[in-house]
């Protein structure tokens, strides 16, 4: 069955979900999640809110905690072992709907602290690489600034340069651009159109339906815990196969 | 707030006289205010003694601190100028230089001068302020990063301690000739800055995952907040050298308050933590894991540096309270401000000397909490403009 | 779809010293192995002093006469004498301690409620002076305030030959003195009247309030309680054939006798609280007031409300909300704070443990009692903070 619009017949297989399951207390967030998402391609999960897709990309980096089920990241799998969570952290990259940054350091410092902290990397090493990624989300100017004098948009690219700080090989993006002014939407949109066209690995919880069928090679649709559907972009506005899909097309799409 | 300049009629009208019920009050409180001070200030002309005051001047700032000894103090206090200067200067390095401060030192130097001429302090708090003065002035002239104030002031911390206690070839000052406003202020500094990592650490504790270091800080904290000081510190005194062994040496009067205030201190010191560490918004834990940071990186490089700024003013008013609360330690017999003046108004040779003792005591602990509180007002402004 | 690939299941099989869950126990583990090896090493001096000491850690020294007088108070109404025991002894001192705290929360939240209130005015000396008075009484040690008011305070007050006087009311340095109602010899108990007075009066006004929201009837409740307490306590004077009568205080060779009294410890410790305390509860009740959206004033206004009904029905209900948490809190430290009486003398529950310890050499027992009736005095008052919070918080919803 062909799912993705690109030729990833060969790629391997870095993210692999079996069987997820996670309870909060009696409330089950996710029901039994199986997939796999091959080196390179590019998913993004849509469905309502409340629908699981947030906690599922959060489970991928251990931020939440699987009851049961295996996820593996590039052959390693997530269990309580410190050393595949730390390892995992560090080739898994994320993006959040409030941008997170730390308000306390500067931006050069908000991207070399986990070069420094965590890959060892010496300062001005760090910092090189760090002016490199300013420079490709497009804000070398702002290195100096605190995050607090940034506005929303670039604060998300700096949030992206973070991320990547760090050579990850998945990058995850918790709804981007909700939280973000509509002039700001697109800067953000086109960096991380550019990062998909370089060939990273991308799991994105997005609203952005332009972006999904320009970029997406898969798109995921998650109701009440469970991925419902799975189909090219194309496939799915064109002609979405379940009732809940067409219903929540119709709803985003109808106004 | 009268902002620009009104007529006085108008003003008296829109602020004393604007409802019949505000006039009738307005004419009540005056007499009554009328009334308070016109007795006030003539008990203060007529009946008051007040030489009781410079008669005991010495006694009250240092108290029984020995005479040939004071040049300790009065270096540290040197130092603590140019240092307070210091920070002063650079941290308003880019605004004008404000002149009421200098004429308000000016005028105390002259003061000082004249008053006190021929005497050390009449030399030496013109010293101090000059001091001041010349530290403001240096901290405008160099660059110097932030980080700089902390050590500066840590090293300060323990250079004033040593020079105030330790033995220099002519002998030590021990702890209990330590007396007055001098040790009011030491026992607060100290306590302050001892409970500081206590209660940091048992913040962190109360708000660990774990269940048993969480509970264990919490009774902790909770037993400490329901029990008065002086019950404290009287615990204290009683009790903390049986919990060392017998054939350590005795713990002096001033190190068992030093103790018990600081163990009290933590307690309230960690609930205030505790606060700036529930401000730091649970994105930044996140954050931080998700580049990798351990959970301990993540404490102390992202979580603990946010939490203590937002809780700084919060952590000077703790000091106020702590400054007011040292005065406790007089019922217990130390010679702190308050005992020293408990001692001087049951001196024979002062005898009916009543209120001018406890109004001069009440002048100085004010004129100390309530600097410090414009100081901590202004750093919230500061902080709050900053974020 | 399961992949059984033996390299990934290799992973599974997670070393005890990586997993987080057997980490975060043994953290928790060798957490308490260090405080237990701290409470260990100190029991252990602890334990080798006492015995070096030979101090026991009994309580029976509780039964025991403890030989020195109260200066005031008594166990909860039954009086002491020096040849009864440490636990009466400290009974009074309890009953001292929430004497003074409890008429101490009373007033200092009335003048506090008041200060606050003229921080707010719009008269420019109300405000000047609530300032000052916050400023000043906020930024002193209690303790100096303690040592004002009873030294330089009620001390020295007129001596008791040349006490002032008014309406039967005496003022001395040995007291304040007032007439009061009280029991005549064997005469019936008045105190149930009291109460049959005072629920009466309370039901009236629950009674009267709910017919005025649910009829419309417009009677003013609050007069008409008071009116139903006044005639229930006359009536029931009369009925009971006058148990009462009016005790006046009368100079006497050794000072003043009769009536109703304040020791000079008592009203200078009481004075020194409220004062205190005021200054807080102050500063509390005008952020809760400023705490209240303008918007709240403004909304209620504009449907008619008239001034004393948004206050009263609108912008009060919401500020006390913001405000009974800290109060709760001030409470708590007058309540810690009454063992400052030490101070000054006057016998409070920590005064009076204080001698019993030094006297009887119990120290470390009498302090342990501190402790635990302090802990569950401050346990009480935040529990009840607590109640109050749920309370407010059902009804918002």
């Amino acid at each position: 069955m062909n799912l993705t619009k690109k030729d990833l017949s060969n790629a391997p297989k870095i993210i692999v979900v079996e069987h997820l399951n996670k309870f909060y207390g009696t409330f089950q967030a996710l029901k039994d999640v199986s997939l796999s998402v091959q080196q390179g391609e590019v998913v993004v999960v849509i469905g309502p809110s409340g629908s699981g897709k947030s906690t599922f990309i959060r489970c991928l980096n251990r931020l939440e905690e699987h009851q049961s089920g295996r996820i593996l990241i590039d052959n390693t799998e997530l269990t309580n072992d410190v050393r595949n969570i730390d390892s995992i952290r560090r080739d898994v990259g994320m993006v959040f709907q409030s941008f997170n940054l730390f308000p306390h350091l500067s931006v050069l410092e908000n991207i070399t602290i986990g070069q420094i902290r965590v890959k060892k990397i010496i300062k001005t090493e760090a910092e090189k690489i760090a002016m490199e990624l300013l420079e490709r989300v497009g804000i070398p100017e702002q290195a100096k600034k605190f995050p607090g004098q940034l506005s929303g948009g670039q604060q998300q690219r700096v949030a992206i340069a973070r991320a990547l700080a760090m050579k990850p090989k998945i990058m995850l993006f918790d709804e981007p651009t909700s939280a973000l002014d509509p002039e700001m939407i697109a800067e953000v949109l086109e960096v991380m159109k550019e990062l998909a066209k370089s060939g990273m690995t991308m799991v994105c919880v997005t609203h952005e339906m332009g972006f999904a069928r320009e970029v997406a090679d898969r798109i995921m649709f998650f109701d009440h815990g469970q991925i419902i559907e799975q189909a090219t972009p194309e496939d799915f506005y064109n002609n979405p196969k379940s009732e809940r899909a067409k219903l929540f097309l119709s709803q985003i799409l109808g106004h | 707030m009268v902002k620009t300049k009104t007529d006085p009629v108008r003003w008296l009208k829109e602020n004393l006289f604007s409802t019949p019920g505000n006039a009738v009050l307005s004419i009540v409180v005056v007499l009554v205010v009328g009334l308070f001070f016109k007795s006030l200030l003539e008990w203060s002309f007529t009946k008051a003694r007040w030489a009781v005051i410079p008669a005991n001047f010495r006694l009250l700032m240092v108290g029984p601190y020995p005479l040939e000894e004071l040049w300790r103090i009065w270096a540290s206090l040197i130092a603590i100028s140019l240092a307070a200067g210091f920070s002063w200067g650079t941290s308003t390095r880019e605004q004008p230089l404000p002149r009421a401060p200098f004429v308000l030192l000016g005028a105390i130097s002259l003061l000082a001068l004249v008053w006190q001429f021929g005497n050390p302090s009449g030399t030496l708090v013109p010293v101090a302020c000059a001091g001041l003065v010349a530290g403001v002035f240096i901290g405008r002239a160099i660059r110097t990063e932030n980080r700089i104030h902390y050590f500066l002031w840590t090293a300060l911390f323990f250079v004033c301690v040593i020079l105030i206690g330790f033995d220099f070839g002519r002998g030590e000052v021990p702890s209990s000739l330590w007396g007055g406003l001098l040790l009011t202020v030491l026992l607060s500094v100290v306590s302050i800055v001892a409970s500081f990592p206590l209660g940091v650490l048992l913040a962190i504790g109360r708000r660990s995952k774990l269940p048993v270091v969480s509970g264990f800080c919490i009774v902790f904290i909770e037993v400490v907040r329901g029990v008065p000081l002086i019950a404290v510190l009287f615990m204290a005194q009683l009790f903390v050298p049986f919990f060392f062994p017998p054939d350590f040496p005795q713990l002096d009067k001033v190190a068992r308050a030093i103790i018990g205030m600081t163990l009290f201190s933590a307690a309230y010191m960690a609930e205030n933590v505790r606060g700036g560490l529930q401000s730091v918004p649970s994105g930044q834990d996140e954050a931080a894991r998700a580049i990798g940071l351990s959970a301990t990186q993540t404490l102390f490089l992202i979580v603990l540096p946010q939490g203590l700024r937002a809780v700084i003013p919060t952590i000077v008013g703790q000091f106020i309270a702590l400054f007011k609360d040292t005065s406790l330690v007089e019922i217990i017999g130390l010679t702190d401000l308050v005992g020293i003046g408990e001692a001087v108004r049951n001196n024979p040779d002062w005898l009916g000397v009543t209120r001018e003792i406890p109004i001069t005591l009440g002048v100085i602990y004010f004129i100390f909490t309530y600097s410090m509180s414009l100081a901590a007002k202004n750093l919230e402004q500061r902080l709050k403009t900053s974020n | 779809m399961l992949t059984s690939d033996s390299q990934i299941n290799m992973a599974t099989r997670v070393p005890f010293y990586r997993d987080v869950k057997v980490l975060a126990v043994i953290a928790q583990v060798v957490f308490v192995l260090l405080v237990a090896l701290t409470i260990w090493i100190l029991g252990q001096n602890l334990n080798t002093n006492l015995k070096t000491r030979n101090l026991s850690t009994s309580f029976e020294f509780l039964g025991r006469t403890a030989g020195f007088q109260v200066a005031e108070g008594s166990a909860f109404g039954v009086p002491f004498s020096s040849e009864d025991s440490y636990l009466k002894a400290i009974t009074v001192g309890l009953y001292n301690t929430l004497r003074v705290s409890i008429l101490g929360i009373v007033l200092a939240t009335i003048l506090g409620v008041v200060v606050g209130v003229a921080r707010l005015s719009s008269n420019w000396l109300v405000n000047r002076i609530a300032v000052i008075y916050v400023e000043v009484f906020r930024n002193t040690p209690l303790l100096v305030q303690l040592i004002f008011w009873y030294f330089a305070g009620v001390l020295t007050l007129p001596k008791v030959k040349e006490a002032a006087q008014f309406g039967g009311a005496y003022l001395s340095n040995q007291g304040f003195f007032m007439p009061w109602l009280v029991q005549k010899p064997d005469s019936i108990s008045f105190l149930p009247v009291w109460i049959v007075a005072i629920i009466l009066a309370i039901a009236t006004f629950v009674f009267l309030e709910r017919r005025r929201v649910n009829l419309g009837s417009n009677e003013p409740a609050g007069w008409i309680a008071i009116g139903v307490l006044f005639i229930v306590l006359v009536s029931g004077y009369f009925v009971l054939g006058q148990p009462l009568e009016l005790d006046l205080p009368r100079t006497t060779n050794f000072g003043i006798a009769g009536g109703a009294s304040l020791s000079p410890e008592f009203a200078a410790l009481l004075i020194g609280l409220v004062v205190y305390t005021a200054s807080f509860i102050a500063e509390t009740v005008r952020a809760g007031i400023q705490a209240v959206n303008k918007g709240q004033w403004e909304a209620a206004r504009a449907i008619g409300m008239s001034y004393t009904q948004t206050l009263q029905l609108i912008v009060l209900p919401q500020a006390l909300r913001v405000i009974i948490p800290p109060l709760g809190n001030q409470y708590l430290n007058l309540t810690k704070n009454s063992s400052l009486a030490t101070a000054i003398g006057f016998p409070d529950m920590f005064n009076v443990l204080n001698t019993a310890g030094n006297q009887s050499g119990f120290n470390l027992q009498t302090m342990l009692i501190a402790l635990l009736v302090y802990l569950v005095l401050s346990l009480t008052i935040s529990s009840f903070v607590n109640l109050y919070n749920r309370a407010t918080r059902l009804k918002t919803r």
